[in-house]
């Protein structure tokens, strides 16, 4: 089985705006629509599970509804962070997956997600363990301490910049979660960085410069425009 | 071009005649000379042998082979017969069409507070570190980097002292003139960048690239 795992906890104080960004509507559509409606698209994932932000369950219920996203199956509370979010969701998960299930741990704030960038970690996870969508990084870089000057001193080459969908095999991941409590570990932004922190190696797959994350104003424009030349591609055929 | 050698400032502009002055002493004198050697054999085959010749004396060639640094180089030389030392040059990727007004504003404004302007953003994603790019053990905070674009605002006098101090320390093969500053030891000063400031490199880039000059245009 193949479980979505969507991240809808944040309250959106980047954008500055009065609602959640993930609830923001663009093209009479909410964002988390969007990146629910790629994973009701892809025939090896089974379920989804979101953890949503307090006092938007119920409009996240009407709205997916509304869309058909029928693999909808659980909704459960958001944390006070990003880890905390993430395990909500993972011990929910306890009476229904077993062990070399796999998870897919998503934000829903990532609309742009495709079919390839989804096929792609779920077959690294039944693999490896574990598929993180990263790209490369296509620019220079240089090392700064300050962020007003900054040096060489890193290659890009030695970097990936990690995105998310990334998944991982459920009883693996469920420990990790437990593991990172039991050490004290509580404010790991992602799933990844707790795992680095134990110690685990974790293995890349496909991810796309065009899967952006929408933090800011300028993002949520990077989208529209990404969106509408989709949509006219697609009715150009 | 460099077969006339430093102008002796005895004329404003060279014709074909002109013989400038090569300083033998220098590890570049080679290739100025041989270029007059080249021509003065010419002339001597022809003298002996009754062979028909032409010479062309290219100015500046561009093309594939030529790396980044030198065109920048060369670039900065041919500017220094124009410009003053004091002037601002703005050095910019073809292929980044969607620079805004602000980011130019802001590089030159850095460039007059700090010396220099060099459009950087900070990654948004969260940052591996890998030896293969296929696994990773090791994180590095988003904010102990930064991605490196253009413009870089430069004023011209420095630029010509980075380059040729670059030479002089045999500082090869440094496509970004940002690194260049770097490796003769001085720090790079930051100014704004963003993620619409895309370099154009993959077909996927261009989609970006279409969408966001559309919306830029309130076509969408």
């Amino acid at each position: 089985m193949n479980i979505a795992l969507i991240l809808a906890g944040g309250s959106g104080s980047r954008t500055e705006q009065s609602i959640p960004k993930q609830f923001i509507s663009i093209y009479e559509k909410p964002i988390i629509i969007y990146t629910l409606e790629a994973f009701q698209s892809h025939p090896q994932v089974d379920y989804m599970i979101v953890s949503c932000i307090d006092g938007w369950h119920d409009v996240l219920k009407g709205y997916a509804s509304a869309a058909g996203i029928t693999k909808l199956r659980w909704i459960v509370g958001g944390g006070e962070n990003g880890q905390a979010s993430a395990r909500n969701a993972l011990l929910t998960l306890e009476d229904t997956c077993k062990e070399e299930d796999i998870v897919i741990i998503h934000d829903a704030v990532r609309p742009m997600i495709s079919q390839e960038i989804i096929t792609d970690c779920i077959a690294k996870a039944k693999q490896y363990g574990s598929g993180l969508s990263a790209i490369r990084c296509q620019e220079t870089i240089m090392r700064t301490e300050d962020g007003e000057a900054g040096h060489i001193g890193i290659d890009r080459n030695d970097i990936m910049r990690v995105q998310t969908p990334q998944a991982y095999q459920y009883g693996r991941v469920l420990w990790a979660h437990k593991e990172a409590l039991k050490r004290g570990i509580t404010n790991a932004v992602y799933t990844n960085t707790l795992m680095m922190a134990l110690g685990e190696e974790l293995h890349f797959s496909c991810g796309s410069n065009k899967n952006i994350k929408i933090t800011t104003l300028e993002d949520i424009d990077i989208f529209k425009a990404l969106y509408a030349t989709k949509r006219d591609a697609w009715l150009k055929g | 071009m460099e077969i006339y050698g430093e102008n002796r400032n005895d004329v404003d502009k060279f014709d074909e005649e002109y013989l400038g002055y090569i300083n033998c002493n220098t590890t570049r004198a080679g290739y100025c000379e041989s270029k007059r050697l080249g021509e003065a054999l010419c002339n001597a085959f022809a003298a002996q042998k009754g062979q028909d010749f032409i010479i062309g004396r290219f100015s500046r060639v561009y093309g594939p082979t030529m790396s980044p640094e030198d065109s920048s180089r060369l670039a900065v030389d041919r500017l220094m017969k124009e410009c003053s030392p004091e002037d601002i040059i703005i050095i910019h990727d073809a292929i980044r069409p969607m620079v805004s007004d602000t980011i130019i504003s802001d590089s030159i404004h850095t460039c007059k507070k700090k010396g220099m302007g060099v459009a950087a953003v900070t990654s948004m994603d969260n940052v591996m570190m890998t030896d293969d790019g296929v696994t990773g053990r090791i994180s590095i905070s988003r904010y102990a980097f930064r991605r490196i674009q253009t413009p870089q605002t430069y004023f011209l006098g420095a630029l010509k002292k980075a380059h040729e101090e670059a030479l002089e320390k045999g500082i090869e093969h440094e496509n970004d003139t940002n690194n260049i500053i770097s490796r003769l030891g001085r720090n790079v000063y930051f100014s704004k960048g963003s993620d619409k400031n895309l370099k154009i490199n993959t077909v996927e880039d261009v989609a970006m690239f279409k969408a966001l000059y559309a919306m830029k245009n309130g076509d969408i």
